[in-house]
């Protein structure tokens, strides 16, 4: 029982391999550009770094086609709500990057007005530091996350991250 | 443009203006705060850093604003208000009775390249002031930025709501007794303060 | 958590009522006899919308088409600088800034210091003034690419967007050079800069000065003449010139109504006396003249570059006051004078004489002001900033009324807000 008898242009695998594969190989990131990390966002679409390379440079206006979400720059009160509505608008399986420190953390503006750290919103998957982030950056930031996609789990919704704020706003939203 | 010509009943009184009694106006060489003093003599008008301001309390802002703006000062440049509470004792400013809100209107005149600044007292028990959107329609943003912030209700504004604030909202930030930072950075482990 | 307390219903903004709800003819496109014959439609464009450069929302009422109403509603973005520019000493202050008009920092940084520079009544050395407005211009230049390469991206011309980001590539690099990053540089303190040019500026600039007209005629090959971009720029978001002026807006969409007025020109700062450049503007008010304006006002900001090329000025880039400027840092390692120095300066700050201030530079997107008062004490009392996208936003209403809801987008790009700069 060999492997000749199968014809030459045939391999076997497994199908959760293929889809952690195929998963990571064409990320369609929403366009979430809030403040200046939108910019470097855009500008890692553009032609010196070309996001392209990487099967990914379709930015979807629609949250319903993507599975990506780049939270790209600071997150205020009024926006969380609009934020967290666009994450639950996203079909499964989707990521979130926070790209830069105002998403991550709040950053510099530890005030009235600003979200210290996104992931008491959504779950966060990738964190990219950096005031702003060079497109660089969040090209690692992005190649990081593709690794991450190609060795994790395929059937585990993810709901909380590390901080466990998110969670908390799920039980909000779902009672 | 429809600059109006500077009145000239208020240019005559230049004159007498020796009212102020703090004496400041005199030796300003400035002709459009002269008229200015001179029309409002509840006023106290000076060049600070070589700007033209004016110090004025709040029941003569209607009016202050509308004379400005006969005189030429078609554009707002900025309305924005500041809470001196924790400085109440700061610059003496002629005779007008210093209050715990200023808000200040910075006017442009763009035939004459001009600015000139006019600064409210308003006090903490009463903040209301007359809206000057009606002079200026693009006073309508700014006037309610400063509401949503500082809490200063612009009587006669066509809609003054929060702008920049969720609507819910509790609280006027930008004053001084409005806590800053909600999460406190410190190191952890730190010593609770007793 | 105590996040979740601040989390707020955001849909809760209405239109305030029709004042005049009955007068309005419904002019077709409904079905006869229908039982919304009579309901204006309202679209809710934003906050999370791919054309509204940002978070912006706007609330249309319309008539089948045709706008009736507008209103835009702000506030996604507000980040609470004025409050963390109180908490921040003088030295600290361009950090905050920098921030707030996320296209063109520079301009953020230069009127904050100003305002503390007019509150300490110092003067700057000449090549001080001279590399602000070099480093301004460049970035005026890097503000106008973006706007152009996203206008474009909005009305759908996608070779648009790669042009204007393939120049502003060249312009971030030389930035970072410089100031060590891309934008949000904080690279301007008060008193100066922070570091002096590097070696070898010239030749960048002057690589540069090649390379962006090389760059602008791509784009005004696929842009000027294009018949599609004339269809939907011509007779766009017209505003007239008593409006703009009421409404407070400045910069292009000022100058596109027909009003001369450049504060470069007309209210000189730092050397703009010294240079020779032209102002730029148009009669029609159209989104098209916004958008031949922005063309026009790289190369005039590419003429300054060139002269502040040729007559940069040698000496400091900061001013040599004790009081403001932290000493060398060769002085730190032999000086425990200096440490001590550096060492204050740096955590308590410089302090400022009590008063109020208010200065104005010309932003790529027009009148930036910074309204400074201090108590003499190490931190400002209230730091203000004049934000042009702010005022420029309410002529958004006048531009579009009247139109169609397809030209929004045209509109919004032709203003060029950024929402940074409108909420702070």
């Amino acid at each position: 029982m060999g492997m000749e008898q199968i014809p030459h242009n045939f391999a076997t695998g497994k199908l959760e391999d293929f889809l952690q594969w195929s998963r990571s190989q064409s990320l369609w990131p929403a366009t979430f550009g809030l403040a200046c990390c939108a910019i470097e966002m855009m500008a890692s679409g553009g032609a010196h770094y070309d996001l392209a390379r990487f099967g990914m440079e379709v930015f979807r206006a629609s949250p319903r086609q993507a599975d990506l979400m780049i939270v790209a720059g600071r997150v205020s009160q009024k926006m969380a709500p609009v934020l967290r509505q666009v994450y639950d608008q996203m079909v499964e399986p989707k990521w979130v990057i926070s790209m830069g420190v105002c998403a991550s953390s709040g950053g510099m503006f530890n005030n009235y007005a600003v979200v210290q750290g996104v992931d008491q919103i959504v779950p966060v998957d990738v964190y990219v530091p950096g005031c702003p982030p060079g497109p660089e950056t969040l090209i690692q930031g992005i190649l990081t996350l593709k690794a991450e996609i190609a060795s994790g789990e395929v059937f585990k919704r993810r709901e909380a991250s590390a901080s466990g704020g998110a969670e908390i706003n799920l039980e909000m939203a779902h009672s | 443009m429809t600059a109006d010509e500077p009145s000239p009943d208020s240019a005559e009184q230049i004159d007498g203006a020796d009212i102020d009694e703090s004496g400041s106006v005199q030796g300003l060489g400035d002709e459009l705060l002269d008229e200015f003093v001179a029309a409002f003599p509840e006023t106290h008008a000076e060049i600070e850093h070589g700007q033209r301001v004016a110090f004025l309390p709040a029941a003569s802002w209607a009016k202050a604003v509308k004379w400005c703006f006969d005189r030429g000062f078609l554009q707002l440049s900025d309305i924005c208000a500041v809470d001196h509470a924790l400085d109440m004792q700061r610059l003496a400013r002629g005779s007008v009775q210093l209050e715990r809100f200023e808000v200040v209107l910075n006017l442009l005149n763009l035939e004459e390249r001009l600015r000139m600044r006019l600064v409210a007292e308003v006090p903490e028990s009463d903040t209301k002031i007359a809206s000057v959107t009606d002079l200026y329609w693009g006073a309508a943003f700014p006037e309610r930025e400063t509401y949503d912030l500082f809490g200063i209700e612009f009587e006669g504004h066509p809609d003054l709501t929060r702008i920049l604030l969720p609507d819910d909202w509790q609280g006027y930030p930008l004053r001084k007794d409005a806590p800053s930072a909600r999460i406190p950075v410190q190191f952890k482990g730190a010593p609770k303060p007793v | 958590m105590s996040a979740l307390e601040h989390l707020t219903d955001e849909g809760r903004q209405k239109l305030p009522p029709r004042p005049t709800a009955q007068e309005i003819v419904v002019t077709g496109t409904n079905w006869p006899g229908s039982e919304f014959d009579d309901d204006p439609m309202i679209i809710n464009m934003g906050p999370q919308h791919p054309s509204t450069h940002g978070v912006l929302r706007l609330m249309c009422e319309l008539e089948g088409e045709t706008v009736t109403r507008v209103k835009p509603i702000i506030g996604y973005l507000h980040t609470g600088m004025e409050k963390t520019g109180e908490e921040l000493t003088f030295v600290q202050g361009a950090t905050n800034v920098t921030r707030m008009d996320y296209a063109s920092c520079l301009f953020n940084e230069v009127a904050f210091c100003s305002a503390a520079e007019a509150l300490l009544d110092i003067e700057l050395p000449p090549r001080a003034r001279w590399i602000r407005m070099l480093m301004m211009e460049l970035n005026r230049i890097s503000s106008h690419l973006l706007s152009l390469a996203t206008g474009g991206m909005d009305i759908g011309g996608l070779s648009a967007m790669i042009f204007g980001f393939r120049e502003r590539e060249y312009l971030l690099r030389f930035f970072e050079k410089v100031t060590g990053l891309r934008f949000n540089h904080n690279f301007f303190r008060v008193g100066g800069s922070a570091a002096d040019l590097p070696d070898g500026w010239q030749e960048d600039v002057d690589k540069l000065l090649t390379d962006i007209p090389k760059g602008m005629d791509d784009l005004d090959q696929l842009l000027t003449e294009n018949p599609i971009w004339l269809e939907r720029m011509v007779g766009v978001g017209m505003i007239d010139k008593e409006l703009a002026v009421n409404l407070g807006a400045s910069g292009l969409v000022l100058r596109s109504t027909g009003v001369d007025w450049d504060l470069r020109r007309d209210m000189p700062y730092l050397d703009y006396d010294q240079v020779e450049f032209d102002v730029i503007s148009a009669t029609n008010g159209d989104c098209y003249d916004r958008f031949r304006i922005r063309m026009a006002e790289i190369y005039e900001s590419l003429r300054i570059v060139k002269q502040c090329l040729e007559n940069m000025p040698d000496g400091d880039y900061r001013v040599q006051d004790r009081k403001v400027t932290p000493p060398p840092r060769a002085r730190i390692d032999e000086s425990m004078e200096a440490l001590i120095h550096h060492f204050k300066l740096f955590t308590e700050g410089f302090k400022i004489p009590a008063g109020q201030v208010y200065t104005a530079v010309e932003s790529p997107r027009g009148e930036l002001g910074c309204m400074m008062v201090s108590d003499g004490g190490s931190k400002p009392v209230r730091m203000h900033m004049r934000t042009p996208s702010f005022y420029n936003l309410q002529s958004l209403e006048p531009m579009m009324v009247g139109g169609m809801i397809a030209d929004a987008v045209a509109v919004i790009s032709g203003i060029d807000p950024v929402m940074g700069d409108v909420d702070r």
